[in-house]
């Protein structure tokens, strides 16, 4: 059984952001995940999901506990090779302004590449590849401010795929999106996670979304209240 | 004053645009102040000495002498000269001078040089012959032919103080003259060229040799104040009539005076370069902060405030750092003005560029004066506020709604 | 990759279009300042320096043993005509011309006046030193039977000579009695090598040999190379061939005017060090907020897999193209503008008095020299990358990727 996808094992997060103050955001999580789940993480605001994805995307570092991913322990790699982990192996989508705002849709979704250092036209064909997926391959030249909300989140999706991770981590991907584009965005997430089999993990805490998941992780004070499968 | 108060706000929360602002006008304003402190000072230093040193600050000549320096064209009645001078105020010493070029010869040596007939006890006053002595004696009237010589020509001469020379020259009736001199005292300017050229003897015994009693190349005049030389020349012109004419050293040094001035351009625009740049990064400066308060200033005009309050509010705020900047650069430059007032800097050139341009001060005063030193403020102050006028406006011509979205 | 990168940093500068084109036109305009500025006063700097080259010391000349201390008959280079021939061997030196040189006193009817004699071969001198070009009025000639002269102006001015006029030199001869030599003004010079243009007076040579009574030496060989660069090299292998002889290079000879030019290089330093400071204060400036307002952008770059390495590459582009689009731009002005000074040259005849006593022409040609360019591009490169050094490290510290989640 492949448990050991990723591995979460006794993660605690203390922020300190002045002097004698601390915040523990989270205290000693525990959760696997298994390769090509579709899982979410709910809670209230301020339960740890934001801080959880980061740590587990090494965008910000666990005060204590390990991540390992994939047999990697993302917990223990520095500023470069993060970078590179990012880059290759895994995708993110936040919650708002997602883009970078002088690159034209179709540059947005090939950028990873790019770092990656795959050639133009291989960029080219995957970023067409992805855009029909995400049905916004007449957005492909535009720039992020001419498109809507719904639109840049799914531009940002198809970036997130683009480099064929093997995790995606969306933070509450759709908090601002309507809620047809946003059941629209997680149709196609969850197509994506089926099609490609790349697991992944997102944060929300509107229960229609949530509802989609076949892995549900509950966060409260920064801890796991709830865990279940519900395949 | 409410715009006051948010100006004083926005000064605080712009820390860095304010300290780059106000540290930028400081030092451009102190830059300013001391460089025109010193220019001038150089300058007026650098005149007065070439003035004081022997020219003087007004002449009397014949009318024709400057462009025709001829035997003809002398000063022939001394005595009326002196009358007209001693009836006019405002003046402090007055001599005649004769100047007439010769031939000196000494054992081995011929070399040409001014010979000139002054009366010693006067020229104390007129000039800084007697102070630049640096060896023998200075003379004294009714010496006779006792020569006090320039440092230089007595170089080229080889001669020293107790030496004997002859010279030969012509006399103010055309007659040849010639006769024996004893140096009794040697002097050094620092004047190059004037140093290598000239010898003086009493007038008393020039007149003698050279046949020119009552006869004079120009009349030397030392007015009271220096500054007032102008007035007072156009006052002896008044009293001498159409036989003689006093000039004024603005005159009679034309090109010391026109020297110092294309200098002073070249220091202007110099410093025009620098400053273009300054008001360049001042501009940028409060073009980031109006720019990085856009939506700010969109929210205030959706609320109802007029542009032209908002101008205002911004107009205040830079008038206020200007003012903080030209008030600081203004006190820094003016403190090195009176620091360099009472110690003059000496400037570490040889003597070889002083020499090269017939200068005799290496020791630079500023000058001190008050109301240059707030003119130039002034200035500033309305070149600063100027050059944030441009953002300003720009910004306040954003419409509201364009404002509150602005990114 | 870089592409991306580079692609991002233009558009960047895109999106703040005025905001970067005020940046551009601020280093645009101090380069364009400096380099005029620059380029015109080494352009003055040199003109007076060549002028007294060209006129006088040649890049180097040699004297007779004692003849600078004490110039006179009996220090004169008695084999003139062998140093000729080592000359003519040495393929560095381009030409070479051999003077006789006596201090002596000019006279008219009306005045006199002490003049240095300089017996010169005109056509020699023409092809050596280009002296024709400095004649402003009659002939560059001394007529069929050497009976002309040529007067410096300065001394023309004070003598009231005009061409045709009468003149009567005098001067020692070797065997100590005084010579005369009656001759026409044919012609005035002005070098504005001010010793020359005060004193000298162009006499044919063989003329000047008979009344001097010197059938052989010479006072003076001024020599000019093809390369000035070798002066030192000739100057020491000359002084070695010749030990008795005293070879001087010409900045030993005018210590005032290498002086000058190393004074005018400092100050050019000084001016273009504060002007780069400022404008790199500028960019700081701007280069800061666009840092900042971009937080989140950034963020977002690190988190999909940017390095911060890649992040700074982008940073310093911006910054660099910011300064290299400046410095096109400003370096195409000043070049224009120095390329202008160089063909017309700024024409300063309404100070033509001013310039006379600094030695200068009226009309100064600026100089175009690549170095400025060079530096000009250093500096700019320097300032621009020093002044993101600060924004990339608050970049840094500010922890873009925790600035995602805020909004
Ligand atoms: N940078 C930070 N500094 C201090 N406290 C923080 C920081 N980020 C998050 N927190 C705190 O950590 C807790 C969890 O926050 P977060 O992970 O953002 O929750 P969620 O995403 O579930 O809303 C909150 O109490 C929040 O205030
Ligand atoms: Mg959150």
């Amino acid at each position: 059984m492949d448990t050991s996808f990723l591995e979460i094992r006794r993660v605690g997060k203390i922020f300190s952001p002045h002097q004698n103050v601390e915040v523990r955001a989270l205290s000693d999580i525990d959760l696997a995940i298994r390769r090509g789940e579709f899982a979410v993480l709910s809670g209230p605001s301020g339960s740890g999901k934001t801080t959880l994805l980061n740590i587990i995307g090494g965008l910000d570092s666990a005060s204590s506990g390990t991540v390992l991913l994939d047999g990697i322990q993302v917990t223990d790699l520095g500023e470069k090779r993060l970078s590179a982990l990012r880059r290759d192996h895994i995708g993110f989508v936040f919650q708002a302004y997602n883009l970078i705002p002088v690159l034209t849709a179709r540059e947005n979704i090939e950028y990873v590449m790019r770092l990656q250092g795959h050639s133009a036209a291989a960029c080219d064909r995957r970023s067409q590849e992805v855009a029909a997926k995400l049905e916004i391959a007449e957005l492909l030249d535009k720039l992020p401010n001419q498109l809507s909300g719904g639109q840049q989140q799914r531009v940002a999706v198809a970036r997130a795929v683009a480099g064929k991770p093997k995790l995606i981590l969306a933070d509450e991907p759709t908090a601002n999106l309507d809620s047809k584009s946003a059941a629209n965005l997680m149709d196609m997430m969850q197509q994506l996670n089926e099609e490609e089999g790349i697991t992944i993990i997102f944060s929300s805490h509107d229960p229609l979304v949530i509802s989609k998941a076949k892995h549900s992780i509950v966060l409260r004070d920064g801890k796991v209240v709830a865990n279940e499968h519900l395949d | 004053m409410i715009f006051i108060h948010f100006a004083l706000r926005n000064i605080r929360a712009y820390a860095v645009r304010s300290l780059v602002t106000i540290l930028l006008l400081s030092l451009t304003t102190a830059m300013l102040v001391f460089a025109t402190a010193f220019m001038d000072g150089s300058h007026d230093k650098m005149l007065s000495n070439a003035v004081e040193i022997y020219p003087g600050y007004i002449q009397i000549t014949h009318p024709d002498f400057r462009a025709k320096p001829s035997l003809d064209n002398l000063i022939f009645d001394v005595e009326a000269v002196a009358r007209a001078v001693a009836a006019t105020p405002g003046i402090a010493a007055a001599a005649p001078r004769f100047e007439t070029f010769v031939l000196f010869a000494a054992d081995e040596k011929a070399v040409g040089g001014m010979l000139s007939g002054i009366d010693f006890a006067a020229e104390r006053r007129l000039s800084r012959l007697a102070s630049s002595r640096t060896t023998g004696r200075y003379p004294e009237d009714g010496d006779g032919n006792q020569l006090y010589l320039g440092y230089e020509l007595a170089r080229r001469l080889q001669v020293e103080v107790g030496d004997e020379l002859a010279f030969v020259g012509t006399g103010a009736d055309y007659s040849f003259a010639a006769d024996n001199l004893e140096v009794v005292g040697i002097f050094r300017t620092g004047l190059f060229d004037f140093d290598a050229t000239a010898a003086f003897v009493g007038k008393d015994y020039f007149d003698g040799v050279m046949a020119a009693t009552n006869y004079a190349t120009h009349f030397i005049v030392q007015p009271e104040d220096p500054h007032a030389a102008d007035q007072v020349t156009a006052a002896l012109n008044e009293r001498l009539g159409r036989h003689y004419v006093a000039e004024s050293w603005r005159t009679t040094m034309e090109g010391l005076v026109q020297a110092m001035l294309v200098d002073s351009i070249f220091g202007y625009l110099t410093l025009a370069v620098i400053f273009v740049v300054i008001f360049f990064v001042v501009l940028i400066y409060t073009w980031l902060t109006v720019f990085a308060r856009m939506r700010e200033i969109g929210v205030l005009r959706a609320v109802g405030t007029r542009p032209g309050q908002i101008l205002q509010m911004l107009v205040a705020e830079s008038a206020l750092l200007a003012l903080a900047g030209v008030v600081l650069g203004g006190m820094i430059g003016a403190g090195l003005a009176w620091y360099f007032h009472l110690h003059p800097i000496t400037l570490a050139m040889s003597e070889e560029v002083f020499k090269q341009y017939g200068l005799a001060a290496s020791s630079m005063p500023t000058t001190f004066a008050p109301l240059i030193i707030l003119r130039d403020m002034a200035m500033m102050f309305v070149l600063a506020v100027l050059s944030t006028l441009y953002p300003i406006i720009k910004a306040n011509r954003v419409k509201p709604i364009e404002a509150i979205h602005h990114v | 990759m870089f592409n991306v990168l580079l692609r991002i940093a233009l558009a960047s500068l895109q999106r703040r279009l005025a905001r970067s084109l005020l940046v551009i036109v601020m280093i645009a305009m101090s380069l364009w300042g400096l380099l005029a500025m620059e380029g015109l006063y080494d352009g003055m700097t040199e003109q007076v320096i060549d002028n007294a080259i060209r006129s006088d010391s040649g890049d180097i000349s040699i004297y007779g043993q004692g003849f600078r201390l004490d110039p006179g008959l009996h220090h004169l280079i008695d084999n003139g005509a062998e140093i000729s021939t080592l000359l003519h061997r040495d393929a560095r030196v381009k030409s070479h011309v051999l003077r006789l040189r006596q201090d002596g006193l000019i006279a008219t009817a009306h005045y006199s006046r002490n003049a240095t004699l300089m017996a010169v071969d005109l056509a020699a001198e023409d092809r050596h030193g280009r002296l024709a070009s400095y004649l402003v009025e009659g002939d560059y000639d001394f007529g069929e039977k050497g009976r002309g002269a040529l007067v410096g102006f300065r001394l023309a001015d004070k003598m009231k000579l005009k061409v045709g006029d009468k003149i009567v030199l005098s001067a020692q001869n070797s065997s100590n009695e005084v010579a005369a030599l009656a001759l026409r003004v044919s012609g005035i010079l002005k070098t504005n090598n001010m010793a020359l243009d005060e004193s000298a007076v162009y006499i044919d040579l063989a003329r000047g040999r008979d009344m001097l009574m010197v059938p052989e030496g010479v006072s003076q060989i001024s020599i000019l190379l093809h390369d000035r660069q070798e002066v030192m090299a000739v100057r020491q292998k000359l002084q070695a061939e010749l030990g008795n002889l005293d070879v001087r290079s010409w900045d030993e000879l005018y210590p005032a005017l290498m002086q000058g030019r190393e004074m005018m290089a400092i100050f050019n330093l000084i001016t273009s060090l504060l002007v780069f400071c400022v404008a790199g204060l500028g960019i700081f400036g701007v280069m800061l907020v666009s840092v900042l307002e971009r937080l989140r952008e950034f963020g977002i770059m690190l988190a999909i897999g940017t390095t911060f390495a890649e992040i700074r590459f982008m940073v310093f582009a911006e910054s660099f193209i910011l300064g290299l689009s400046g410095y096109l731009v400003g370096s195409l002005l000043g070049g224009l503008t120095l390329f202008y000074f160089y063909r017309y040259g700024l024409d300063l005849t309404m100070f033509s008095a001013g310039l006379d006593a600094f030695g200068m022409d009226t009309v100064t040609y600026a100089l175009i020299r690549p170095g400025y360019f060079g530096t000009a591009l250093a500096a700019v490169s320097g300032a621009t990358l020093l002044s993101v050094l600060l924004p990339l490290r608050i970049l840094r510290k500010a922890r873009p990727m925790q600035a995602i989640n805020r909004i």
